[in-house]
Formats: structure tokens, C-alpha cells, sequence
């Protein structure tokens, strides 16, 4: 009798400290590795780049997709300017997560291929309207006859 | 015999409590409630875009610090470049003003100069830009990972700031971003 009593102490004893040591083992294994890297990341301005856009001479419309990624914490303009300084598009400020997949033009543009064509990605806070750091994405712009 | 599928019985009944509890406990105090989760796909859209972006950048938030420099650092956040090209990444002219120097400014308007600087993993290997530099390369990515194969890190370092009355200063960076081919 007294033989089983130790057993099941030693059994329920192993049972408690086994579901410590999963606990901890399941706590410890979803830590955060890189707590850092979020931190750094967080106020980061994510923007897209593109290597090259095409659309068809007298139409106002290039078929591509333009955002302002979800996890941004800020607004942003997009413009896009060919390499003489004219400026064809302007998206007006995107939230976080706003998506375009059409950019209707301000104007038709001549067929041609517009090498160093630049999209301005301007930024701003939410809230206070602040001016934030930018970015020009330089790409090349195929206006098909 | 009795005893010994009792004991059997037990050490079954000791592993599967210590992988249950593992399972169990598997969420940390971050936040991260969420246990169960739906997904819905969404319905494929009618007009897939034709062009869609083939990296995003990291940009650093403005510069701001009340020590001697400050530090940012460029990272990618979606990579699908090809083997042989690259993305380099410079500091915009328009970051500098009408002299070529790069600056930052208080709430209250006062003005502090400032050196633009590059580094890659040694901090201790700063290269500095001259002035109106407009080709002064700060990051340049290939298709390896996230993080820059050359420099990466801009150091601002102010000037004069014994002169500066006290504040926050705050400098704006544009930078220009350029897929190239590798050489």
C-alpha cells in the first residue's frame, strides 16, 4: 500500500513538473527573436518600385498596381514624372492599405520609350499632417503606338 | 502485472501532459491572442494589373537626435530582383540646400548643418559626402536577402551644434532609388 502511494506522489510530482517545463518550453520557443528589428521597422515608410511600365499611345491609363502598404503608419502621394520634368499622374494621399490597380493619367503621352521616368513617393503623418522623408523610384515608362 | 500497466498507463499519461501543455502555452504575452483563426480566400480580382512592384524599400523615419549624430538604416522589405540586377540607392540633391549642405531644423526654425555619412557593418568606417554630392550612393541591394551587400547605414553627424541653441532637430532625407543591371 504504501508502495503505491510513492508511486502515484513520484507520478503526480512528474506530471506537474512536466507541464512547467512544456510551459516554459512552449513560452520561451514564441519570444520574439528580433524584438529589435520591429522596433527599427516599425516606423520605417515602406514603398514599391518597379522596373518598368508600359501602355498604349492615346490612352490615359497604365494597368499597374500601386499602394501604400498596410503596415505603413503614414500617407503617401505618388507622382509619376517623365524624365522632361512633366508630371502625368498624382494619386492623391493613400492610406495604409489603400490600393490602386489603374493609374488614369492627366494626359495622353506620346509614344515613346521614357527611360528614367521617376515616381515620387511623398510621405506624411497621420494626424499632423507632417512632412516625412521621400523617395524617387527611378523606372522606364514604354508608351506603345 | 497489474502494476506494471499501471505504470505504463502513468508515463503515457506524463508525456502527453508535458506536449500538451507545450501546445497549450505556445503563445507568448506580446500580444498575440489570436488562437483560432478563419481564413476566407478572396474572390481573384476581375483586372489583374499588368506591372506590379518588384521590391519595396525600407525608408528610415526622419532623422531626429539631440547627441552628436544619428544613425538610419535601409532595408528591403520585398525582393524579387533577378541574379543580375541590383538596387542602388542615393541621397537625392534635393536633400541639400541651395549651397550643397545638408541641414536639419528646430520647431522653432533654427537651422544645424550636418555631414551626410555611409557606413556598411563597421560603424568605424564612416565615408563622408561632400557637399551637394549628387551621386553619393548610401545602399546598394541585390537579390541575396534584405539587407544591403554595400553600406546601408547613413550617419548624420552635426556641425557646430555648440553654437545651436538647445532642441530637437529634425533633417529630411529624400533619397532616389534605381534597379540597375550588376556589372
Amino acid at each position: 500500500m504504501k508502495k503505491r502511494i510513492i508511486i502515484a506522489s513520484v507520478c503526480a510530482v512528474a506530471v506537474i513538473l512536466s507541464g512547467l517545463i512544456g510551459f516554459y518550453m512552449g513560452k520561451g520557443a514564441v519570444v520574439p527573436a528580433s524584438s529589435v528589428v520591429e522596433k527599427t521597422e516599425a516606423n520605417s515608410i515602406f514603398v514599391p518600385g518597379y522596373d518598368y511600365m508600359s501602355m498604349k499611345a492615346g490612352e490615359k491609363t497604365i494597368p499597374a498596381r500601386l499602394y501604400n502598404p498596410e503596415r505603413n503608419n503614414c500617407l503617401i502621394e505618388a507622382a509619376i514624372i517623365l524624365p522632361d520634368g512633366t508630371e502625368i499622374f498624382r494619386s492623391g494621399k493613400l492610406n495604409p492599405g489603400d490600393t490602386l490597380d489603374t493609374l488614369n493619367l492627366s494626359r495622353t503621352v506620346p509614344a515613346g520609350m521614357y527611360e528614367r521616368t521617376i515616381i515620387r513617393y511623398s510621405c506624411y503623418a497621420i494626424g499632423d499632417m507632417r512632412r516625412l522623408n521621400e523617395a524617387d523610384v527611378i523606372f522606364t515608362l514604354e508608351v506603345k503606338p | 502485472m497489474k502494476k506494471r500497466s499501471i505504470c505504463l498507463t502513468l508515463i503515457a499519461a506524463v508525456v502527453m501532459c508535458s506536449m500538451l501543455s507545450t501546445t497549450a502555452f505556445a503563445w507568448d504575452d506580446t500580444g498575440m491572442t489570436a488562437q483560432f483563426k478563419y481564413i476566407k480566400v478572396a474572390p481573384a480580382p476581375e483586372l489583374d494589373p499588368s506591372y506590379k512592384p518588384k521590391y519595396e524599400v525600407a525608408l528610415p523615419p526622419p532623422t531626429s537626435f539631440s547627441g552628436g549624430y544619428g544613425d538610419v538604416t535601409l532595408r528591403m522589405a520585398y525582393n524579387a530582383l533577378e541574379e543580375n540586377e541590383q538596387l542602388v540607392v542615393k541621397v537625392n540633391p534635393s536633400s541639400y540646400d541651395e549651397r550643397g549642405n545638408f541641414f536639419l531644423k528646430s520647431e522653432e526654425g533654427n537651422k544645424l548643418y550636418a555631414i551626410i555619412g555611409r557606413y556598411g557593418t563597421d560603424p568605424e568606417k564612416v565615408e563622408m559626402a561632400n557637399s551637394g554630392d549628387e551621386n553619393f550612393v548610401v545602399a546598394v541591394f541585390d537579390n541575396s536577402g534584405m539587407d544591403a551587400i554595400r553600406y546601408g547605414t547613413i550617419r548624420v553627424i552635426a556641425l557646430g551644434r555648440d553654437a545651436a541653441p538647445p532642441g530637437e532637430y529634425t533633417g529630411y532625407l529624400h533619397l532616389t532609388i534605381e534597379l540597375t543591371q550588376k556589372d
